[in-house]
């Protein structure tokens, strides 16, 4: 395991899409693993991949570690995410590690139904709302190359950290 | 008949002045048609549409000056032509690029949206404190008639390569409101 560097804007790497993941190797457990490590370290919720320059569809999310109580499924470890159903609306300030000291008002799904594969390759799906919603709609994003600025209307909607 | 005035206002922001700016044109019985105002880091600047039932010359900007003496005043008469409203857009391009800040960024996507004949309608620009420092573009332009969304990404995908920046050219459509 290991803390890995973080790669911000505006390395274009942020902007790749990630390859599903075929057969769970060697690398792909110790890329989940320094996920694991590397969100630990960071004051994050959810890390994905790309973010550490791993090209894989993995991401992982842990809505235990959000300031206020929310429903959550705990850590939670995402192999080629898919979101199959999606409904409501939620308003949430977003920040990223990504993009450090910025953040902005994103509109996402308030209730989504996610499919994917955890470590173990078994396959799973969860309903997730309201926040933990948020960060894997966040992460899922990194996955296509979306980072939250691409998602903002005005460069009024950034909010810089004061 | 009313005339209509074009008064642009710029100078270092502080409280208070639209409502100053408001103040004298409501005691000059002036009505404001349509107005845009911003701020760049501590620069105030607001553009406004005003209709007047006099004539307004020089002393019109003497006496705003005189209220508000570090903020620069430039008034201009519309014409009937200018008075005509432009047609509502029914495409609108939504172009954001983002990159490492360097010279010549914006005037390389301009003169690219020039050649093609696509007018911008609305421009923010704001270099982000990142490392290196990250420039992030977003804008608003009109997609002319027989050109499609598509072609507009043809021309700008070598662009973007060039440039090494992120571009993402996508569509809406004007909503009225």
């Amino acid at each position: 395991m290991a803390i890995r560097k973080i790669i911000t804007l505006p390395d274009s790497r942020l902007k790749l899409k990630a390859r599903p993941v075929i057969t769970i190797t060697k690398k792909i457990q110790q890329t989940i693993l320094d996920l694991i490590e590397t969100l630990n370290h960071y004051p994050g919720v959810g890390i994905a991949a790309p973010q550490i320059a791993e090209l894989e569809q993995i991401i992982l999310v842990d809505a235990t570690k959000s300031r206020r109580p929310c429903q959550n499924h705990g850590q939670l470890i995402m192999i080629n995410p898919q979101i199959v159903f999606a409904v409501g609306e939620i308003t949430f300030r977003e920040g990223c590690l990504s993009i450090p000291d910025y953040s902005a008002f994103i509109k996402r799904k308030d209730k989504i139904v996610v499919k994917f594969l955890k470590p173990d390759g078994q396959k799973e799906i969860i309903t997730a709302t309201g926040f933990e919603s948020v960060v894997i709609q966040h992460e899922i994003d990194h996955l296509n190359g979306i980072l939250f600025i691409d998602r903002i209307q005005s460069i009024s909607e950034l909010i810089p950290r004061r | 008949m009313k005339k209509i005035y074009a008064l642009t206002v710029l100078g270092p922001d502080r409280v208070g002045i639209v409502s100053k700016i408001t103040s004298h044109l409501a005691r000059e019985k002036i009505n404001i048609a349509d107005s845009s105002m911003t701020r760049l880091r501590r620069e105030f600047a607001m553009i406004l549409l005003l209709k007047s039932p006099i004539m307004l010359d020089e002393k019109f900007s003497k006496k705003l000056k005189k209220q508000l003496p570090d903020l620069s005043f430039f008034l201009r008469e519309l014409n009937p032509d200018e008075l005509k409203k432009s047609p509502e857009p029914k495409k609108i391009l939504n172009i954001v690029l983002y990159g490492a800040d360097r010279i010549g960024l914006v005037y390389r996507l301009t003169s690219t949206l020039a050649r093609k004949n696509i007018n911008i309608i609305n421009l923010q620009t704001k270099v982000l404190d990142l490392r290196p420092p990250t420039y992030l573009l977003i804008l608003e332009a009109e997609l002319p008639a027989g050109l499609s969304l598509e072609k507009v990404k043809f021309f700008f995908k070598p662009l973007s390569a060039r440039l090494k920046v992120n571009l993402t050219v996508s569509e809406s459509e004007a909503t009225k409101l």
